[in-house]
């Protein structure tokens, strides 16, 4: 593990009924954005949490280039976090939210007006915390993880608020501080984004691991490609493709068939004498595995 | 990863300094947290209108009191069908009352303290808004990213907190002062800024500025609830200078028959409070003055000892 990696060990959060994080281990690389990916309540926040040293685990360590985030000499310049939940006072200017971390962290305030600028908030740097949009608040708290130039990023559901463009320019931001060799780690409940953003995925719910890996890896590992098939003949092709397969029939006369490729489906079709419509690969998404992975174990508690 | 195909451009890094005495880091930004919103300033308006109002009331009074210690011509009478006791009593009285030096030194005393009443209780205000607003307003998380050993913050909004309540005790005495000397100068009196009593009161009034907004901070260290804070802190406050003593009376007069009973009064933090500005004895039974000083330290360390343990244990969430 090379020096500016996330390791979760072991790590738990008991409430009083409820075991929110649940022996949870995982690890995160620099230079790759990694998607932390969950149903409500599956324990992300509160993991990133325990990782940033605000919430206490009940058993487990997290580190951060190998050491605890509270024992870091100088953590807003090794770390940059945006949680949920966080903010700023409603009377207080963004600039002056910023110039107070900047104090207490030994950063010129200059740098402020550098980070209001990276994000686009420079023109609403005096505007007071109350008059900001969901989106610019978003921003603000970006610009605040940004203000040490940290070699790690952790960033709870940064997409929130933002409109498409702004998802836009945080994908692109985040993917240009992963290939500065940055650790990016970065949880969100937008799928379809992650699987543009993210490297690799680690997927938690109820607590616990269910699977870590790069993304292709992870969608490849819960089956193959799928495939889609059009005829008139279903039954005497699946009774030719025999039993290695699985057909579902689906909507609109079609089938569904895990385990056998196109050319495959093709010289079965032809040996049964069935007429093919439409042969198409379905990619399994993101979402599709996820939704695959996680299911039954989404519920609230 | 494309960043293994290309060189990673030069990645343009800032450098940044490392500025700022790093002990006193935390009192800056704990400083910059009270200047950069509005509470400071609306206390400190309504600390100078109040500083005026008691003004105007303590130089009323004096002025009547100084009026009545100069009439020469007044001669003490004996009320008809009294005691020889009483007789005594009230010729101590009338001696007091006429006695110019006496009264002029008290009304000193009071003019140049004027609205401490209400400044005590904003400053103590003050003290538990500075560490609930964190809660308040959801900053916790930025100022613990940022400082992750929290008793470090606690300190350093201690210092900000105890510069703070010297602040509005230099503005309020600034204007008593102000004001007392143009009074005595105007009625061609001795200020008795030299007298000891009159120094005594206004360093006391430091003093009570000081630990008022220590055992606010207190309150606000141990009860994170912005609400829950600041209502304790005013029951604590009004509730013992308008019942405290009272209550002490009921129970000397029908369950405990002493006069530590009293003197044990000094418990709650206005009377201690009172007790230590008063230059004589509050009443009778009065604990001396450094126990009143004692007791408001006692009570502030007890809750932010309390408070600091908790807030370490804390989730933030």
């Amino acid at each position: 593990m090379a020096d500016d990696g996330i390791a979760v060990r072991g790590l738990t959060k008991v409430y009083k009924n409820v075991r929110a994080v649940d022996d949870l281990s995982f690890t995160v690389s620099p230079g790759r954005v990694t998607g932390f990916l969950g149903p409500n309540g599956a324990g992300k926040t509160t993991t990133l949490r325990m990782v940033l040293n605000l919430v206490r685990p009940t058993a487990g360590t997290a580190t951060i280039g190998g050491r605890r985030y509270a024992d870091l000499t100088d953590p807003i310049r090794k770390v940059g976090a945006l949680l949920e939940a966080s903010g700023a006072h409603r009377g207080r200017t963004g600039r002056n939210h910023l110039r107070i971390l900047c104090d207490a962290a030994g950063i010129p305030v200059g740098r402020a007006d550098d980070v209001l600028a990276t994000v686009g908030l420079a023109p609403a740097a005096n505007r007071k915390f109350k008059g900001y949009s969901l989106g610019m608040r978003q921003r603000l708290g970006i610009a605040a993880a940004l203000l040490g130039d940290p070699d790690v990023l952790i960033l709870d559901e940064p997409a929130n608020g933002l409109d498409p463009e702004g998802i836009r320019w945080m994908r692109d931001l985040l993917k240009s501080l992963a290939d500065e060799g940055r650790t990016v780690l970065v949880s969100s409940h937008l799928l379809s984004e992650m699987e543009l953003l993210a490297d690799d995925v680690v997927i938690i719910a109820a607590g616990r691991l269910v699977r870590q890996g790069p993304v292709a890896e992870v969608i490849d590992s819960a089956g193959g490609a799928q495939m889609l098939v059009r005829t008139p003949r279903p039954e005497a092709l699946v009774a030719e493709l025999g039993a290695a397969i699985t057909a579902t029939p689906i909507e609109g006369g079609a089938l569904r068939i895990v385990g056998a490729d196109g050319p495959a489906i093709g010289a079965a079709a032809m040996r049964a004498g069935a007429e093919i419509h439409e042969l198409t690969v379905e990619r399994r998404d993101l979402e599709n595995v996820f939704l695959q992975l996680t299911a039954g174990k989404a519920d609230i508690r | 990863m494309t960043a293994t195909l290309q060189a990673a451009p030069a990645a343009q890094r800032p450098v940044i300094a490392e500025v700022g005495v790093p002990g006193l880091r935390l009192v800056r930004s704990e400083i910059r947290k009270i200047t950069t919103t509005n509470a400071w300033w609306l206390f400190g308006i309504a600390s100078v209108v109040f500083t005026g109002l008691a003004l105007f009331i303590n130089m009323s009074e004096a002025a009547e009191h100084l009026a009545r210690a100069r009439d020469t011509t007044a001669v003490f009478r004996p009320g008809r069908g009294m005691s020889a006791a009483e007789v005594a009593a009230a010729k101590a009285e009338f001696a007091q009352l006429h006695d110019l030096q006496l009264q002029a030194v008290n009304a000193a005393g009071n003019i140049f303290t004027s609205g401490q009443f209400f400044g005590l209780l904003l400053v103590m205000l003050l003290g538990a808004l500075v560490i609930t607003n964190e809660f308040q307003y959801q900053t916790a998380t930025a100022t613990f990213l940022t400082t992750p050993q929290r008793t470090r913050v606690v300190f350093g909004k201690l210092f900000a907190v105890l510069g703070l309540a010297v602040l509005f005790w230099l503005v309020s005495r600034a204007l008593s002062v102000g004001a007392g000397l143009l009074f005595f100068d105007n009625i061609g009196l001795t200020n008795s800024l030299t007298a000891w009593p009159v120094q005594r009161a206004i360093i006391f009034n430091l003093v009570a500025y000081l630990l008022w907004a220590l055992l606010g901070f207190g309150l606000g260290t141990l009860i994170n609830s912005q609400i829950g804070a600041v209502v304790t802190a005013m029951i604590i406050y009004l509730g013992g200078f308008v019942g405290g003593i009272g209550v002490f009376n009921l129970i000397r007069a029908y369950l405990i028959h002493g006069d530590w009973v009293l003197t044990s009064a000094v418990i709650m933090p206005p009377i201690a409070s009172q007790v230590m500005v008063s230059p004589e004895k509050l009443y009778p039974q009065a604990a001396p003055w450094w126990v009143g000083v004692l007791v408001l330290t006692g009570w502030s360390l007890v809750a932010g000892a309390i408070g600091i343990v908790l807030n370490r244990r804390r989730d933030i969430a």
